[in-house]
């Protein structure tokens, strides 16, 4: 199993918990702006997750 | 329907269909229009006046928002920075104005604002986005992401999937992580059909012409649901197996992965908040629901009669069209995927009805869901439940 293989995982867990509920998330299919804080929170935890298994 | 809590989505048309390039598929430059106009700050604070506090997520939109002066936009962000309620900002661009003077802008203005701009992957890709003589904006849009690196300001790309870029799904994501800048991108559909282009009198309208003659059946540019669907999968596996994900986020490839864990979503696609969450403020006073739907089609009323939004939500303006919207989403009804579907984009589905591409529309969403599910990981099975 490669680190890539490892880090999408972490990468789906993170998106798959991610909490949207009380969020203003709102994309129509002409929108690209939103989901740039989306991608750092994500990949804050993909870093977090390498981090613990070093 | 949305409750009188629920945020919306508002899209605010600064500048109506005003553009400075011509893109070969642009729908707001098929709507009626009378003249060019821009909106209005008293337009503005009547309408933040009718949301109430309610939570919104605003997007500057156009035509291309940048046309506006910069006075005036700051007017505007002011009026938003009022608001009561929590509001998000956003604005889509086609990237070809944006320079140092609108960063500052908006580091001072909002300095929270999300920016999105407009690019069709790489440059075979990009070949509609043009200007209105059909000379390629490619190269100034790439300044601007390369400005926004250098300024450490992350931005999202909207990839207009147009049969240009079939087949070349690794090129085109490979050409976007050349960006530094870029940390969401949206493969966004174009599957327009029986479109009517207007017929300005534009140096490049022989060109608009040989590409949607008679505005019967698939333009020259749009793609079927299959081939959307072709591409996407494509796109899928080399943002999985190249690690693209480090760099940036694919829609609508976050939307299914969300869809099959049972998570709520905000793009619209994937989301059971649909067009009835979304109102659309034109600077003639004309208020719509989303405008990926054509006017007068997507009209819920006017500015000038309206005392709170909610007097537009429940569409006692336009019963056809929320009549239209139920009978779509009945459709899914018993639909093996109707958990992670969602229903789709309603603007989507609304000009196959009755035409083949109407069940194509679902096979390819069910296509594509099933090829991202079967490429996650699968829990551990010492995890599973018994």
């Amino acid at each position: 199993v490669s680190d890539d293989n490892l880090d999408f995982d972490a990468f789906v867990e993170a998106v798959q918990e991610e909490q949207l509920e009380d969020d203003l998330v709102h994309e129509a299919a002409h929108s690209a702006a939103v989901s740039t804080r989306r991608w750092r929170d994500y990949s804050d935890k993909v870093a977090g997750t390498a981090d613990r298994s070093v | 329907m949305p409750t009188s809590t629920d945020h919306l989505l508002v899209v605010l048309k600064l500048v109506g269909e005003t553009c400075n390039i011509n893109c070969h598929y642009c729908y707001e430059r098929r709507k009626p229009y009378d003249r060019s106009q821009y909106l209005k700050p008293e337009a503005v604070e009547r309408f933040l006046v009718a949301c109430g506090d309610r939570p919104l997520a605003i997007q500057l939109h156009g035509g291309e928002p940048l046309l506006m002066k910069r006075p005036r936009m700051a007017e505007l962000l002011r009026l938003c920075r009022a608001y009561p309620g929590r509001t998000h900002m956003a604005i889509q661009t086609n990237g070809t104005l944006l320079d140092d003077e609108w960063f500052d802008f908006f580091d001072r203005e909002w300095p929270g604002i999300e920016i999105g701009v407009s690019l069709d992957g790489d440059e075979k890709g990009n070949v509609h986005r043009v200007d209105f003589h059909d000379r390629p904006t490619y190269p100034r849009v790439v300044a601007a992401l390369e400005l926004a690196a250098s300024r450490g300001r992350p931005v999202g790309i909207i990839v207009v999937v147009t049969r240009r870029v079939l087949g070349r799904a690794a090129a085109v994501l490979d050409r976007i992580a050349g960006f530094p800048a870029v940390r969401a991108v949206k493969l966004a559909p174009c599957f327009d059909y029986n479109v009517l282009t207007k017929d300005y009198r534009t140096p490049n309208r022989r060109s608009l012409k040989i590409l949607n003659p008679d505005g019967q059946g698939m333009p020259g540019w749009a793609t079927s649901p299959m081939e959307y669907a072709r591409f996407t999968m494509e796109a899928f596996d080399h943002w999985r197996d190249r690690g693209l994900f480090h760099q940036f986020t694919v829609e609508p490839f976050v939307s299914v992965i969300r869809s099959v864990a049972g998570q709520a979503n905000g793009y619209e696609a994937f989301s059971y908040r649909k067009a009835p969450f979304v109102v659309t403020l034109y600077p003639d006073g004309r208020v719509g629901t989303t405008d990926e739907i054509d006017l007068p089609l997507s009209a819920l009323g006017r500015l000038d009669d309206l005392d709170t939004i909610d007097d537009l939500l429940d569409f006692s303006g336009n019963p056809q069209l929320r009549d239209r919207f139920r009978i779509l989403l009945d459709k899914c009804t018993g639909c093996s995927h109707e958990a992670t579907c969602r229903g789709g984009m309603l603007s989507e589905r609304m000009p196959y009805e009755g035409t083949p591409y109407e069940e194509e529309y679902c096979a390819a969403r069910r296509l594509l869901i099933d090829h991202v599910a079967a490429g996650l990981p699968r829990p551990s099975p010492a995890l599973s439940p018994s």
